[in-house]
């Protein structure tokens, strides 16, 4: 095995962090949407970011909350390969285990940014606003509340 | 021992046999004074004794009953408005108990209690006890009464231009409820007009409004009322007193204060006042040469009263027309309130239950589209980068498709890896061999996967689980469902905001109808008094007209003749019970004295025929002719209150002001037993030094209800007076 290789195994277990800002964003949303757990908005998050084809800029304090992989991802092992898999096909070249803790700490706050500001212009409620993330255009055309900001 | 007017009758009919008199014809004359009575004109009274001793006894008319049956007589309540320094006071006292009979008034000087005994004392007699009570010195009776009544007006009502003064009294009596309400209407700069005051009585639980019989001055018939419901004044005088002031008894001339009090309590008053108008009857009726100038006079009061009465008919008439608007509202109103009341509580009940229902599901529902949400979201929001991955992996996958082989077989894998296990080696390398397999299972080592951390099982289960998609249909459903509860609650709030502003109308509804409803009883009280005025002008000219039928069909003297017969027998026989009706006054007042008097020198009080008081000793000299201390005085004059109160029974209520002024502390402890140990409401009004401290503890078991009078002033000058619950615990403490 070469030094950029790693087993799924092995993030099972990592503390997957962001930003502080990207922290921060996560806390405010999982308030928002009235979620109960921090991966929640996490996934949703990382999802979104990876939804964006251009590349994250990379995170430099990492001094967010961690949050175990298994937890992060789910603890079958289909659920953290397919997110593996999701964050290596985005970044386009094989990946070591450090690589992907990275990426997913860029996907994860790019993500929140994104999150929050839509929230801050989406006119409705906390339900409505996932159900009009989760349609095919992935949000794009979410209602809109003009010159009122949530926070 | 009880001296009623019963035992009166009884005394009565007794000498009546003795001078072979008969009463009847009295007891009539009595009715008919009451009836007809009124200042300045008794011109109807005479017509009626005209008729009284023309026809001789009249069909008996309904009986004249004195202070009605037994049963404690006591007071429940009083407001006042304007009255005074109160602009509004309402006191309510408990119901009376004979183990807890006594209410405490306290307050400084200045703060109301004198006001509050004058206001009860108004209440119930008017210019009657204005003038006997409260002025006793004012020499002409309408100017003294108006006086009075100008000053009691509360200041600042006066100068708000209220209009009116009203004193309100609610009394638990034999025959059930009785409220009394007088009041008294004002010009804009304060003063009063004369017959501007009403009279009303309710009666009953359902406070039915009492009627006066056509005819009647309704002032006076519903003072008769209260003088045969409640008492009198002049019984009055002896129930309701200031304490400070009972020395005049004993200051004043004692004779005509005992001989008032007497008949007072007997009704003697009444048969000498009915004796007083047989004799100006019989004067009035020989004045015959003066007849026709009369009639020429009575024609120009006639004239008089008729245009009066023309003006008040056209005041009714508008008074009626202005009653014609508020009538249709309070009928619109009562439709509308009976429409809104349609919509049942069980209604809103089950709307409410719904809505809570509601609540509990959507917060499910969230919950559940929240955790949909979170597995199905990533999938929709990264599919393109999902879309590449499922491309990759298959390509990946059928690029080492040719030589691969065996090394796809995961489970040929994992078989291997277990007997390896099983076979006992040390085999150590699992990791590794996974790694190798995996790579051979792609067969194109010369390519490096861009996924080779991921076995050819994974593989496959991800491209399948990308090619299957997010469950849109399940995230659809949740969120429909979610969203047919937020609908369905929209519409139950807009059900309950409906209610709400039902009830909201309802209430507004019946604000209108109360407010609709005084509008109607001002109204209706406004067209009573011109009513009332109304009838009374017509009953002035209907006397004028009898009088002068009267004086055209006056034949003689045989009425004259009968009138001065009778009313020299009844004076006879007044006097022949006098006597009897003092010794039974001065046994009461010997009672009474001893047990308040401390100094053990009076041995009985006795009182003769022109009604002069001894205090006797025991050798029977009369120890008045000492000279007595202020607070002697006020002793005998409280036993004198006492007696008088003590022969009318314990039925009626006692109101005492100040009750131990300037006495020292064993009078005071006398005469706070002796009144609050009687089985009748007691109504101290004291300041905070005077039933305190022991005085206080003395009669707490027998306290019903305590109160406390307090001044407030407004803008730092005099404002007005309020009643608070509670006395001066701490003062008493």
């Amino acid at each position: 095995m070469s030094e950029d290789d790693f087993l799924l195994s092995d993030l099972f277990r990592a503390d997957f962090r962001t930003s502080r800002e990207g922290d921060e964003l996560n806390s405010t949303m999982q308030t928002a949407l009235g979620l109960d757990y921090r991966y929640q908005v996490a996934r949703i998050a990382i999802a979104t970011s990876l939804g964006d084809a251009s590349q994250p800029r990379p995170v430099a304090d990492m001094s967010g909350k961690p949050i175990r992989g298994e937890t992060l991802f789910g603890i079958e092992e289909i659920d953290l390969a397919f997110w593996t898999a999701l964050i290596v096909q985005h970044l386009g070249e094989p990946a070591n285990r450090k690589a992907i803790l990275d990426q997913a700490a860029a996907h994860w706050v790019r993500g929140a940014r994104s999150l929050h500001q839509r929230w801050t212009r989406f006119d409705g409620g906390a339900g409505e606003f996932l159900v009009e993330l989760a349609r095919p255009q992935g949000g794009d055309g979410l209602r809109r509340k003009a010159a009122v900001n949530k926070d | 021992m009880v001296v009623d007017q019963l035992l009166l009758d009884h005394l009565l009919k007794e000498e009546a046999n003795k001078a072979a008199v008969d009463l009847a014809a009295m007891r009539q004359a009595i009715v008919l004074r009451r009836r007809y009575d009124r200042d300045g004109n008794r011109r109807r009274l005479f017509v009626a004794f005209d008729s009284l001793f023309t026809d001789g006894a009249h069909a008996p008319m309904a009986a004249e009953a004195g202070v009605s049956g037994s049963g404690a007589l006591h007071l429940t309540g009083i407001r006042l408005q304007n009255w005074k320094v109160f602009e509004h006071l309402s006191l309510d006292f408990p119901a009376f108990r004979a183990d807890r009979s006594v209410v405490l008034i306290g307050g400084q000087n200045g703060y109301g209690k004198t006001s509050l005994l004058e206001a009860l004392i108004a209440c119930l007699f008017g210019k009657r006890a204005v003038l006997n009570l409260i002025r006793p010195d004012a020499a002409s009776r309408n100017q003294a009464y108006r006086a009075t009544i100008e000053r009691a007006f509360n200041r600042r009502a006066r100068d708000r231009q209220d209009g009116a003064m009203t004193i309100v009294t609610d009394w638990e009596t034999a025959d059930g409820p009785l409220r009394v309400e007088r009041r008294w209407y004002f010009n804009d700069d304060g003063t009063l007009l004369p017959e501007d005051e009403s009279l009303t009585l309710w009666t009953g639980e359902d406070q039915v409004l009492l009627d006066c019989p056509d005819g009647s001055n309704s002032l006076e018939y519903f003072q008769g009322e209260i003088e045969r419901r409640l008492l009198t004044p002049s019984l009055g005088a002896f129930l309701f007193f200031d304490g400070e002031q009972v020395q005049r008894f004993a200051e004043a001339a004692f004779s005509e204060q005992v001989r008032a009090a007497v008949e007072g309590v007997s009704g003697l008053a009444v048969w000498r006042r009915a004796v007083g108008d047989l004799r100006d009857y019989a004067r009035d009726r020989s004045r015959a040469g003066e007849k026709s100038e009369a009639s020429g006079q009575d024609l120009a009061v006639r004239g008089h009263i008729e245009q009066d009465l023309t003006a008040l008919l056209q005041k009714l008439s508008l008074a009626r027309a202005r009653r014609e608007a508020p009538e249709r509202d309070r009928d619109r109103l009562l439709g509308e309130i009976a429409t809104l009341e349609r919509s049942s509580f069980a209604d809103q009940h089950e709307i409410l239950e719904r809505r809570q229902a509601n609540a509990a599901d959507q917060v499910r529902a969230r919950h559940d589209l929240a955790s949909m949400a979170t597995q199905t979201l990533p999938l929709l929001l990264a599919g393109r980068t999902a879309e590449q991955l499922a491309t990759q992996l298959a390509s990946e996958t059928g690029a080492g498709a040719a030589d691969s082989g065996i090394f796809r077989n995961e489970d040929a894998l994992e078989l291997l890896l277990s007997r390896l296990r099983q076979a006992g080696t040390g085999f150590d390398q699992e990791d590794c061999l996974r790694q190798v397999w995996n790579e051979l299972g792609e067969g194109t080592a010369n390519t490096p996967a861009l996924h080779a951390y991921l076995s050819y099982r994974l593989r496959n289960q991800l491209i399948e689980k990308i090619g299957k998609g997010a469950d849109h249909g399940l995230l659809r459903q949740s969120a429909g469902r979610l969203d047919d509860l937020v609908a369905e609650a929209g519409v139950l709030s807009e059900a309950v905001a409906a209610q709400r502003s039902q009830d909201t109308h309802l209430q507004a509804a019946r604000a209108d109808l109360n407010a609709v409803h005084r509008q109607l009883s001002e109204l209706d009280v406004e067209i009573r008094i011109f009513e009332e005025r109304i009838e009374s002008r017509k009953a002035e000219i209907a006397a004028l007209d009898e009088r002068c039928d009267a004086d055209a069909q006056w034949t003689g003297g045989e009425q004259v003749s009968a009138a001065l017969t009778l009313a020299d027998q009844v004076e006879a026989i007044i006097e022949a019970v006098l006597p009897r009706y003092y010794r039974l006054l001065g046994s009461a007042m010997t009672e009474a004295y001893l047990a308040l008097a401390h100094k053990g020198i009076v041995e009985r009080i006795e009182i003769d025929s022109e009604g002069h008081v001894a205090l006797l000793d025991s050798h029977g000299a009369d120890i008045r002719s000492f000279d007595a201390s202020a607070g002697e005085s006020q002793i005998f004059a409280m036993a004198l209150m006492a007696s008088v109160s003590r022969l009318a029974g314990d039925r009626l209520p006692l109101v005492i002001d100040t009750p131990l002024g300037r006495l020292d502390p064993e009078h005071r402890r006398r005469i706070l037993s002796y009144f609050t140990n009687q089985a009748r409401q007691t109504i101290l009004l004291s300041q905070p030094d005077e039933v305190t401290g022991a005085y206080l503890d003395m009669i707490a078991p027998r306290v019903a209800a305590s109160f406390r009078l307090e001044h407030r002033s407004v803008d730092g000058r005099p404002g007005g007076s309020a009643a608070l619950p509670g006395y001066f615990e701490t003062v008493a403490a």
